[in-house]
């Protein structure tokens, strides 16, 4: 072993560069994993203001625009649409995402920017929102760290995982009847690694 | 001879030949190619960053600075020949910067990186000194001997920070001019560089 600061600073960078490489290729399977269910719909869409001309463009399902962005589109019942945007990372280091509920004429009923902490070592973080107003339940917004592989909502289909720009974990939203829904993450080999059950904050008087 | 350099002499020299944009893009696939460019700039990089600060925190200040670089290699954007230097010495100068701002440093991407920090005896700080301050002498001998319009073109693109449109601006030239001289320079310095390392 070479005595030599300089050699013995190359050789940490190429072992830390030989470990990066292993890391990122693990990312890389995972971030594959996780988003393959619903790669359909390779679209152009969505900059800024998701536009009522979207309505018959879209297709079901998460994809990533031409400019880098993800999203989802889930399709509810009663033609009801949730389209959730791309997750960024807030100021102080928060998960958030932009989400817009659209009836069955594209019309839009909510928007919002749903957004929690990431600072917890808890698994499945996120908020809830209300949906009541259109009789579809309990609109969850939330993260999990990278292992996580796929999410199970209690009466909801399992949402995709959008990957968070600037952080390791990667966002979703799911629309459950459940009034209390219960958040449960899997890994690669459908092991339970982190269960939250959402409750709704009690109306503001 | 170090026992890393005998073990991957083969590799080695077909990466000398590859430009330092090229080993940076092949650092995610091929590790010891980021080798090659941090055995090119170490003593660039610690020249500069020795300017501004003693030798002991110069040392931690470059392991960081290429720690960041290696961290970050798939930001990396290419600009063309010589982008690579101006980008390592760009973190450099933010890094001197943040040491200038924080009472001592916290070598975040050396740690994130799993390194292990390499801490440096007298003797060894002595030694640096004296290999830093030959190569700053020969840096400048090099650059004194480069043509006045390479001079200019490679110290305003590297040491300050331009962008090629800009000095092309300044100088009345193209862009495409600008490039090549800072090009020509750097492969001249480049060339003085390696026949002295073969001494």
């Amino acid at each position: 072993v070479s005595q030599d600061p300089i050699d013995r600073l190359r050789d940490e960078l190429v072992a830390a560069a030989k470990r990066k490489q292993i890391a990122d290729a693990r990312r890389l399977r995972r971030r594959r994993h996780g988003l393959i269910g619903g790669l359909g719909a390779m679209l152009v869409l969505v900059g800024a203001p998701i536009a009522a001309s979207l309505t018959g463009v879209v297709e079901l399902g998460s994809g990533t625009t031409r400019s880098g962005k993800t999203y989802t589109v889930e399709q509810l019942g009663g033609g009801v649409r949730v389209e959730g945007g791309s997750p960024f990372e807030g100021r102080r280091g928060e998960i958030c995402q932009r989400i817009r509920v659209r009836d069955a004429a594209g019309e839009l009923i909510v928007r919002t920017s749903a957004c929690h902490a990431a600072t917890s070592d808890e698994v499945v973080l996120g908020s809830a929102v209300f949906m009541a107003q259109l009789g579809e339940g309990v609109l969850v917004s939330g993260s999990v760290p990278s292992e996580v592989a796929t999410v199970e909502v209690s009466g909801a289909r399992p949402p995709e995982l959008l990957s968070v720009a600037g952080t390791d974990r990667r966002a979703f939203i799911a629309l459950s009847s459940d009034a209390a829904p219960v958040v449960t993450a899997l890994n690669d080999d459908t092991d339970v690694v982190g269960r939250r059950r959402f409750e709704l904050p009690e109306p503001s008087r | 001879m170090t026992a890393y350099q005998a073990t991957s002499q083969v590799g080695l020299c077909h990466a000398a030949l590859k430009s330092d944009e090229q080993l940076i893009a092949e650092t995610a696939a091929d590790p010891a190619a980021f080798g090659v460019f941090y055995e090119r700039h170490i003593y660039t990089v610690l020249a500069v960053v020795r300017s501004r600060v003693p030798m002991e925190v110069a040392f931690d200040i470059t392991a960081e600075v290429f720690a960041i670089a290696l961290k970050s290699s798939n930001r990396f954007r290419d600009r063309g020949k010589g982008s690579a230097l101006a980008w390592i010495i760009g973190i450099a100068r933010i890094e001197i910067a943040d040491h200038g701002r924080m009472a001592a440093r916290d070598m975040r991407a050396v740690r994130r990186l799993g390194m292990t920090r390499v801490d440096l005896t007298d003797a060894e700080i002595r030694a640096l000194e004296a290999r830093v301050d030959a190569r700053r002498t020969d840096v400048m001998i090099h650059l004194r001997d480069l043509p006045e319009h390479e001079r200019l073109a490679v110290f305003e693109y590297i040491v300050q920070e331009r962008e090629y449109g800009s000095i092309a601006d300044r100088h009345g030239i193209s862009e495409a001019a600008v490039r090549k001289r800072v090009s020509r320079a750097l492969a001249s310095l480049r060339r003085q560089w390696g026949k002295e390392t073969q001494l």
